[in-house]
């Protein structure tokens, strides 16, 4: 039997983690969540998912790093309905920009395996700000 | 010096109601009810609700409440510098609870451009149990319904309702 030291920021044992986007992993052309520090959660940097042995729930939150007009959706990759997806629309000074309804930032999802991605981007930068694009992980 | 057993990652011991398909009264302090619940997760719990109340039993659970809706608009592109609040309700006690939301219209240019209008989308209350509902608080007078209707397009979402319990 094998033992590690206690620690109370022990990444080891925690189900808590931010993920982050280093800004240097895109599939398809997209930046993907690529940062963890939980060593229980693997990330495949060729397709962009985000794995565990057991189920987590995840907040995820995209950032363009750019102020464009547009609408877009995020979310994950299979099977995302719209009433856990998020909405993004950057600030903009264009008046005539945006559409006809807006929503919550945040995409939601709880599975084993993520993909949380741009689902839709109608004119919308999807290059990420990497200091305000983030991740919530909860593992129940 | 405290050791543990190694290969044991924690699990937070929680469930969590997901519920969608919103609609309310366009008025303030109308309640915005959620017609119906995705259980496709497995992660659900039992939980009394009735048209828009939701029922939490004390029974030494804590309840955390996070729901947002869709600032829907027919007026488009006439609706610039509108927005919507909702907040939870705690209908025992007839009084307004939590954490508001402040919800602005589909135009980008409302949002962060009038005033103070920036504000998280989603109503936040925890609680160890009572009769909540969430309810549209007020609205600038341009809102026309709390949820996507069906077949907008690819950039809209849908309003929806966690209730964790934990």
């Amino acid at each position: 039997m094998s033992y590690i030291q206690r620690s109370a920021t022990n990444a080891n044992t925690t189900p808590f983690d931010v993920g982050k986007m280093s800004g240097n992993t895109a599939v398809s052309g997209r930046q993907i969540f690529d940062t963890f520090n939980a060593p229980w959660l693997s990330v495949n940097t060729s397709t962009g998912v985000i794995s565990a042995d057991t189920a987590f729930f995840t907040e995820a939150c995209f950032s363009p790093n750019s102020n464009t007009y547009g609408n877009s959706r995020v979310g994950n990759s299979t099977g995302s309905t719209l009433h856990t997806a998020g909405q993004i629309m950057p600030e903009s000074s264009t008046s005539s920009a945006g559409g006809s309804g807006r929503g919550d930032d945040i995409a939601y999802y709880y599975s084993a395996s993520h993909y949380p991605t741009w689902l839709y981007a109608g004119n919308t930068a999807t290059a990420p700000d990497t200091d305000l694009s983030h991740i919530k992980v909860m593992r129940l | 010096m405290t050791y543990i057993k190694s290969g044991l990652p924690q699990k937070l011991d929680a469930q969590f109601n997901l519920y969608h398909n919103a609609s309310a009264t366009i008025a303030n302090d109308e309640a915005i009810t959620y017609a119906d619940e995705d259980t496709s997760f497995g992660k659900s719990f039992s939980l009394s609700r009735s048209g828009a109340q939701f029922t939490l039993p004390v029974n030494g659970s804590t309840y955390y409440l996070e729901a947002s809706i869709v600032y829907w608009h027919t007026s488009y592109p006439t609706v610039n510098y509108n927005y919507a609040v909702t907040c939870w309700y705690d209908v025992t006690n007839s009084a307004y609870v939590g954490i508001q939301s402040n919800i602005c219209s589909g135009f980008n240019i409302s949002e962060g451009r009038s005033g103070n209008i920036v504000a998280d989308e989603t109503a936040k209350f925890a609680t160890s149990g009572g009769v909540y509902e969430l309810r549209l608080k007020t609205t600038s007078g341009m809102l026309t319904a709390v949820d996507t209707p069906s077949g907008s397009g690819y950039g809209y979402v849908n309003a929806r309702c966690l209730i964790w319990r934990f």
